[in-house]
């Protein structure tokens, strides 16, 4: 009959021997200098409120248009400005320009971080 | 729009990424031929920064004529097949005079006042409005999510809808009996679309409905 | 004959002797080995600099020797006083006796003093004991960032003085900012010359944003005289041609006559009469209809409606080549140039930006081999 080894064992949870388990550092003990751009890809997705009361407005006037202008006009002003946006974006955050502000591009973050490394 | 300020990049340092095709120098800008426009550089006071930077020559298109106007110049290159404006301009010209000739008759067979002036008899206001009716506010992208494609509605730009109302119209004219001519099909489709009605604003309401039934896969997009 | 162009392209002995060169610096080219030098005390670094300074002045020096004779013998050849045959006359001699359709000027055979041929170098910039004297001497780059220190130094002055004005209770206005209208910073080419330093694209990114935020401060008046050292003044665009003045005909009517009108493969010669009464004669017994397209009948007449003068000019245009849009385009452009002599500077202006003084020199973009156009790529196919 096969017994569990952790049955055998006096305590499970017992810390390692230092002595016999040398301590290896297989990553620097540190935080890097650099952050990964994946969290930052753009996100497109927007206006979705504007989209949602628009078709809503839509779908009770029978897809006239001339019925739900103010609906229409949110939904496009809303569009505009996110485009707007973006282009500002392209031409400031995602080239690394560096802005006082908070939300920080991950590019901008890497620019704070070349001049300001961790400590040690 | 971008107006002229924002194309001065002087003062701007560039990243390079692809390479400049064009025959000018990237210090040249567009020109501003528009009166309009020119007026408005002048009390901005930006004629005095556009004085040192060289300006590319007006296209062959580009005229301040009264005749002329942007969106039938737009919409003569979409019906252009192979280079021949010659004969796009002519149709298109063909197809204005089919319009003024029904509204005309609209106009004289009218009993009241009230009814003529109702009635547009300008054909260039007709193919704006024409335009402004079929131009969709959404379309639908193919988005691929874990194997199956969806169909996603995505909010589209000005320049995108005003495309596609053209190219909706002009499908729709190039649709039709052999008997028919491109002129006489698109003054009727460009009169139906003015009045709301017709073929191109089906499509679009047909747009818009599947739209809405997808809307349930509107925060997929990403891209 | 290779006498002669002796001096001439010897630029490549000189470039690996160039890049060895990275520790020495300041804009001059040291002309001798300096004499008080105690031999006891000197590095080795300096020895092999002034070694290479001896190298470079005899290398000069032989240049500049072979350079004089060159130019006597060309003079002679071309008849004239060796003693003042200037370096006008040397261009003109190698253009006539060497010439050469090579589309860069920079490939054509030239003659030019040395000094002009290689680049200058920096002197020594450190003593005996081989000790630098720029404190920033070890960025190899010293001039440069020594350069965006300075820039920083005047954005500190300019926030000072706007701190000075702010503290009397008076907002910088409109008048302190410092005005660039008219100039832009240098460019890379120019920027390396000053500095005797290369510099990467970024660095020179990094000065053009440096300078930049100098001239965005609400108070830089004074530091003007400090950014112009690095600005260029551009030339003010409409004042870079003449404006011939009109002649008058036997009927005494005043015109102007523009030849040589190019547009595509159309080549055209414009008059343009006044007081006339808006007729337009293209190729002797041809009016306006000429162009059956109404494309380019708008085009001929566009100058002249966009100064609201259709139909005070009369127009005499001979044109052949190209097409149809090329023509009307060759047309307008003389049109335009031809009524810069009738209108005043600032309508000139206006034609400049509506792009009517402007060639066209855009041309039918050639088709490229591996696909099916000038950039439509063929339909791929996985097989």
């Amino acid at each position: 009959m096969r017994v569990p080894t952790a049955v055998l064992q006096r305590n499970a949870r017992r810390p390692q021997k230092e002595d016999q388990v040398p301590f290896q550092e297989l990553l620097p003990l540190r935080l890097r200098n650099h952050v990964s751009g994946k969290s930052n890809r753009m996100n497109d997705v927007s206006c979705l409120q504007e989209m949602a009361t628009m078709f809503a407005c839509m779908k009770t006037n029978e897809f006239s248009e001339s019925l739900c202008n103010k609906e229409i006009s949110n939904f496009q002003k809303c569009y505009k400005v996110h485009i707007d946006r973006a282009f500002e974006a392209k031409k400031t955050d995602n080239q690394g320009i560096v802005k006082p502000g908070k939300d920080l591009n991950y590019k901008q973050l890497n620019k704070y971080l070349r001049n300001y490394p961790s400590p040690f | 729009m971008l107006g002229p300020a924002s194309k001065l990049a002087l003062f701007r340092p560039t990243i390079c990424l692809v390479s400049h095709m064009s025959v000018y120098p990237k210090n040249y800008i567009d020109p501003i031929f528009k009166k309009d426009q020119q007026e408005a550089l002048k009390t901005s006071g930006e004629h005095l920064k556009i004085a040192h930077i060289p300006i590319k020559a007006a296209r062959n298109n580009d005229t301040v004529s009264v005749f002329h106007d942007d969106v039938i110049s737009k919409f003569t290159n979409y019906i252009m097949r192979k280079g021949d404006k010659l004969l796009a301009r002519d149709l298109l010209d063909k197809s204005f005079e089919q319009i003024k000739r029904v509204q005309l008759e609209k106009y004289n067979t009218a009993k009241t006042e009230e009814e003529k002036a109702k009635i547009q008899t300008n054909p260039k206001e007709i193919l704006h409005q024409a335009i402004e009716n079929s131009r969709p506010l959404l379309q639908l992208t193919p988005i691929k999510r874990g194997g199956v494609t969806y169909q996603v509605p995505v909010p589209i730009t000005i320049n995108r809808s005003n495309f596609m109302a053209m190219k909706w119209i002009i499908e729709a004219a190039n649709e039709k009996e052999r008997t028919i001519h491109f002129p006489q099909k698109l003054a009727w489709e460009l009169l139906d679309a003015a009045s709301n009605q017709g073929r191109v604003v089906k499509r679009k309401q047909d747009l818009h409905k599947q739209c809405e039934a997808n809307r349930a896969y509107a925060h997929y997009r990403w891209s | 004959m290779t006498s002669l162009l002796n001096g001439v392209r010897r630029t490549n002995s000189l470039i690996p002797l160039l890049k060895q060169m990275k520790i020495t610096f300041s804009t001059e080219t040291v002309q001798a080995a300096p004499l008080a030098v105690n031999t006891q005390k000197v590095s080795k670094a300096m020895k092999a600099y002034l070694e290479r300074a001896q190298e470079h002045d005899n290398f000069m020096k032989a240049q500049t020797i072979e350079f004089q004779i060159g130019k006597r013998h060309l003079a002679n050849i071309m008849g004239a006083d060796p003693e003042n045959f200037t370096q006008e006359d040397i261009d003109e001699a190698i253009e006539y006796l060497f010439p050469s359709g090579l589309f860069d000027k920079k490939a054509r055979p030239m003659m030019k003093a040395p000094e002009e041929i290689f680049p200058s170098r920096k002197a020594a910039e450190f003593d005996e004991t081989g000790r630098p004297f720029h404190s920033m001497f070890y960025t190899g780059k010293p001039n440069f960032f020594q350069l965006l220190h300075n820039i920083v130094a005047e954005i500190r002055k300019a926030q000072y003085i706007e701190d000075k004005m702010i503290q009397r209770g008076r907002l910088p206005a409109e008048t302190d900012r410092l005005d660039m209208t008219g100039f832009a910073w240098l460019s890379k080419t120019d920027l390396e010359k000053i500095l005797v330093e290369t510099i990467s694209d970024l660095e020179y990114n990094n000065f053009l944003n440096t300078m930049n935020r100098l001239a965005a401060q609400p108070a830089a008046f004074k530091c003007r005289e400090f950014a112009l050292q690095y600005a260029k003044p551009l030339i003010d665009q409409s004042k870079i041609s003449e404006i011939p003045k009109p002649q008058f005909d036997e009927n005494g009517k005043q015109f102007i006559t523009t030849y040589e009108c190019l547009r595509k493969t159309a080549r055209a010669d414009v008059t343009i009469r006044f007081p006339g009464t808006g007729k337009v004669t293209i190729n002797k017994d041809h009016d306006i209809t000429y162009f059956k397209h109404v494309q380019s009948r708008e085009q001929v007449l566009f100058p002249m409606i966009f100064i609201n003068q259709l139909g005070k000019f009369d127009v005499e245009a001979n044109v052949e080549g190209g097409g149809v849009s090329g023509q009307a385009g060759a047309i307008r452009w003389g049109i335009a140039m031809g009524l810069r002599s009738f209108v005043d500077s600032d309508v000139i202006e206006d034609m400049r930006v509506a792009g009517l003084l402007t060639r066209d020199y855009r041309r039918r973009e050639r088709k490229k081999p591996g696909q099916e156009g000038a950039r439509r790529k063929y339909t791929w196919k996985k097989r």
